[in-house]
């Protein structure tokens, strides 16, 4: 065929023009940010000096924090694996009812802000939580008998409640589309039981077991919240520690050079990832879907204790969460709920903690405007050129995926609190901040669902009769009006349940609600306790509504992640 | 009714159009066909709007519409793809066109009425354009560049995403409907069946200029120059050796020709048993012999290694075996001098 250009001759101006809003926002809140923490960590006095950095690289204490950052994530990849490849086996060879119901539901903790998440395994398995009431109630005993609280074993298991159903998807779909005759071949062969596993299944399953360890490796690498709240003092990861540097010790040039070892780390590994992920992508093909309906009662067991297991780890976390946040001492209250609205310091710094949900909604809703403006505008970009620059631009436009909102919050409090860009003393740094990890969930959301409309459906409206505007109107925004609002949705939730960057720059007056769930854990009492799981459970209320909503609006096509 | 003048186009480096003269009469249809590549798209588009030429000029009715607007120029277009709106139902198609133009709800649905009875597929309204079959697709698409009644329909390879049975259908029925409705229209395909049995004129492109613009009758008869006829897939093309007078030596043989052709074209409607010892006649050993229903195809192998490739029709016995000695004449006005 003749090559399809876009006539956009006339509107390159302009459309140039606009396309240099999303890069400039990036520059200014994202890069501009990152280049103060590379330059209070490599200078001295305005002169380029690797000193200090080379000084933190060779402490111990610095290798040991990057060391068990590194081991904890690993173990909790490993886990998440072993836990999740029976389940996606289940998932990718069996029929049985419920099947995509639950399997979409595996995504809610994908919505879930750490401290909710937090929150829950303190509300199940924490000193106060349901479990230990009940077993000292059944038992008549005076202290808890399962003492979790702040080690390494619930960090643990909050990290493969979070990236259970992340590697579940990941495998699941990727051996679905494999040959299930490959299996039956090798079983006629004569291999069966733990060699046909061995032999067949894993080295098949390999680049998606691969790439999905590596994305879970990412997001408990960069592991923040969970750390924080769970893991108590004892324990830190680079993302805890650059916390604690800057904020906690003041010391900035740690924090800074954590920072760069944390990005540049980071970066490798999503460059990995990336290209991982484009194998999976090519590699599958179309064969025959091969879920079957389960024949004998082995293997409805077997598919009985992985969706037991499964429902157990991904909900009861949560009915703990809402169930113990309307427990009192005598049984069913609303207590915490009421005390919501209370300001109980009468502190001039310290808001009632339902203020924090009128802050969270207000900046959730720039966000999501500012994200959706911004990344309406970059998916275009990415959607309409080709070539070099697009190449460019694509990953450039992800990157704020692979920084850590933590690093990025501690830049931005030491980039944006002097001139020229003097924010610090503005609410509006949260938003901005949080536009940023939302821009590229926008993106990934429109982008596929521009890219499925061939030029010739514009054309179309146009040779019909519609001028430019009322075909991208009537027809465009039509198109894409799916990837948008699940985009949005996004956008909103990210907003909403964002910690890291927002405990650098949230104004001790304007919190939001996870900052004020995360004072309330940290401080002791029943009544702070109770009502820090009533915000939680709020908040997972909103992020629950959200999921239905992305659930239901995400078909095949939507949403590249 | 339409003038293309001069049109040039490059994309980049590469030239797509190379200063290309068209005229289509009202009320024509007019086929362009071509190899893919050779710019026929590209033509459509820019008579279209889509595409702005580095030069030349596209002119209607005496009116030069370079400076319209693509959605000011009032065409029709049908796209290979069909390019339907998936979230508009079959009526939201078709009346797209009228609702631009302006045209109140209740005439836009009886003109909606009219076209879908025109394309066969009356009641058709409420469906949902994603679970059409590929034909009825391809009525709906028709339909909807019908509905505005256009000056000009323009179609571009509209028959092509369909398979070939449908495809055979659906040209005869097309040209009908065209016809009826009483449009200019621009068609453009690949398929040389497929603008015989379609245009009233085709023009045959070639890397971006018109090589022959002549009735499908004439295009087959008679091609004027290699590229058409290797186009049209004709066999025994042999380039001239050498020229002396009005006869032409080549490989098989010496022809009359006309002018300085670079090759003849021996067609195969007028390749003829003989005698082997008529004067003139072509010898040759059978090569091969395939059935081809109606009758043979037969490979003569020729002098120099060359060949000969000639239908007979299966009533005529005796049927030549493998390994045979045949003589072959050439009607004279079957002899087709081509240009390089």
């Amino acid at each position: 065929m003749d090559a399809n250009r876009p006539a956009l001759k006339r509107w390159g101006f302009l459309w140039r023009g606009l396309l240099l809003v999303p890069l400039l926002f990036l520059i200014l809140f994202f890069f501009y940010p990152l280049a103060s923490i590379f330059g209070v960590s490599l200078t001295l006095e305005g002169q380029f000096d690797l000193s200090e950095f080379a000084d933190v690289i060779a402490s111990g204490y610095y290798r040991e924090t990057l060391w068990f950052t590194i081991w904890q994530a690993a173990l909790s990849t490993g886990l998440t694996l072993a836990l999740a490849l029976p389940g996606a086996y289940v998932f990718a060879r069996f029929q049985f009812p419920g099947k995509s119901l639950l399997l979409s539901l595996a995504t809610l903790p994908f919505v879930l802000p750490t401290v909710v998440v937090a929150a829950a395994f303190s509300a199940l398995i924490g000193p106060r939580g349901v479990v230990n009431s009940l077993l000292m109630d059944t038992f008549g005993l005076n202290a808890p008998p399962i003492q979790l609280d702040r080690t390494l074993t619930l960090v643990l298991i909050a990290h493969v409640f979070y990236n259970y159903a992340v590697a579940l998807r990941m495998i699941s779909s990727y051996w679905s589309n494999q040959n299930p005759r490959m299996e039956e071949a090798a079983r006629v062969l004569g291999a069966h039981g733990w060699r046909l596993w061995w032999a067949v299944r894993l080295p098949v399953l390999r680049p998606a077991i691969t790439a999905a360890g590596i994305l879970v490796f990412i997001f408990t690498f960069t592991s923040f919240g969970v750390v924080l709240i769970l893991g108590g003092p004892r324990f830190a990861t680079l993302e805890v520690e650059i916390y604690r540097q800057a904020v906690n010790l003041f010391n900035l040039p740690m924090a800074a050079a954590l920072s760069l070892v944390q990005i540049g780390l980071m970066f490798a590994v999503m460059v990995v990832y990336t290209r991982l992920q484009k194998r999976i992508a090519s590699d599958s093909v179309s064969a025959k879907k091969a879920a079957r309906r389960p024949q004998n009662w082995r293997e409805w067991t077997f598919i009985a204790a992985n969706l037991l297991f499964m429902t157990g780890l991904l909900f009861a976390p949560l009915v703990a969460l809402v169930a113990r946040s309307f427990t009192g001492d005598n049984g069913f209250t609303t207590q915490y709920y009421q005390q919501l609205t209370i300001n109980s310091r009468n502190s001039v710094l310290f808001v009632p903690p339902a203020q924090s949900i009128g802050n969270s909604v207000l900046f959730a809703i720039l966000t999501t405007f500012l994200a959706l403006m911004l990344g309406l505008i970059t998916a275009y970009l990415l959607s309409r050129s080709q070539g070099r620059l697009t190449n460019l631009l694509d990953p450039l436009f992800m990157l704020p995926l692979a920084t850590s909102a933590v690093t990025l919050g501690f830049g931005y409090i030491i980039a944006l609190d002097e001139p020229p860009l003097n924010l610090r003393a503005s609410p509006v740094l949260i938003p901005l901040a949080h536009t940023l990890v939302a821009m590229p969930f926008v993106v990934r959301s429109a982008l596929p669902a521009l890219r499925s409309i061939p030029p010739s459906v514009q054309e179309a409206a146009r040779v019909l009769g519609a001028s430019p505007w009322r075909a991208w109107w009537l027809v465009e925004i039509p198109l894409i009006s799916r990837g948008l609002i699940v985009g949005a949705t996004f956008a909103f939730t990210v907003s909403m349940g964002e910690f890291g960057a927002s405990l650098f720059v949230a104004r001790p007056d304007t919190p939001t609600m996870p900052i004020v769930i995360y004072r309330l854990l940290e401080q002791p009492g029943a009544v702070n306790y109770g009502q820090a799981l009533a915000m939680s459970s709020l908040l997972m209320l909103v992020s629950g509504v959200a999921f239905i909503l992305i659930e239901r609006l995400r078909t095949a096509g939507i949403g590249e992640f | 009714m339409l003038d293309v003048q001069g049109i040039t186009v490059a994309f980049g480096d590469t030239p797509v159009l190379r200063g290309l003269d068209l005229s289509v009469g009202k009320n024509e249809i007019m086929c362009l066909l071509g190899p893919s590549g050779c710019g026929k798209t590209t033509l459509l588009r820019v008579m279209a709007g889509l595409e702005i030429p580095q030069a030349g000029d596209v002119v209607v009715e005496g009116v030069s519409v370079m400076d319209v607007p693509v959605h000011e120029r009032g065409f029709g277009l049908m796209f290979q793809d069909f390019a339907l709106f998936p979230h508009l139902d079959v009526e939201g198609n078709i009346a797209f066109g009228l609702k631009m133009q302006g045209l109140p709800p209740a005439q836009r649905e009886a003109r909606v009425r009219d076209v879908l009875d025109v394309v066969g597929l009356a009641g058709f309204e409420r469906r949902d354009v994603a679970h059409l079959s590929g034909g009825e697709r391809q009525r709906v698409a028709l339909a909807r560049s019908l509905a505005p009644n256009p000056r000009l329909l323009m179609l571009d390879e509209p028959l092509g995403s369909l398979d070939a049975a449908l495809r055979e259908r659906l040209v005869v029925e097309l040209r009908a409907i065209i016809k009826r409705v009483g449009l200019t229209a621009v068609y453009v395909t690949h398929d040389h069946h497929e603008a015989f049995a379609i245009a009233d004129r085709i023009a045959v492109m070639n890397a971006g200029r018109i090589e022959q613009v002549d009735a499908p009758e004439t295009i087959y008869q008679r091609p004027k120059s290699m590229f058409v006829a290797q186009f049209l897939r004709f066999e025994n093309i042999f380039s001239v050796i050498r020229q002396e007078g009005e006869i032409a030596h080549t490989a098989v043989g010496d022809f009359p020709v006309e002018g300085k052709p670079g090759a003849v074209l021996l067609h195969p409607d007028g390749i003829t048993l003989v005698g082997s010892n008529t004067p003139d006649a072509i010898q040759g050993i059978v090569r091969e012999r395939v059935f081809v229903g109606d009758g043979y195809q037969i490979t003569l192998r020729v002098a120099d290694d060359q060949q000969l490739i000639f239908k007979l029709p299966s009533t005529s016995p005796p049927v030549p075996i493998i390994g045979e000695q045949l003589a072959v004449a050439i009607l004279p006005d079957r002899i087709i001098s081509l240009s390089e």
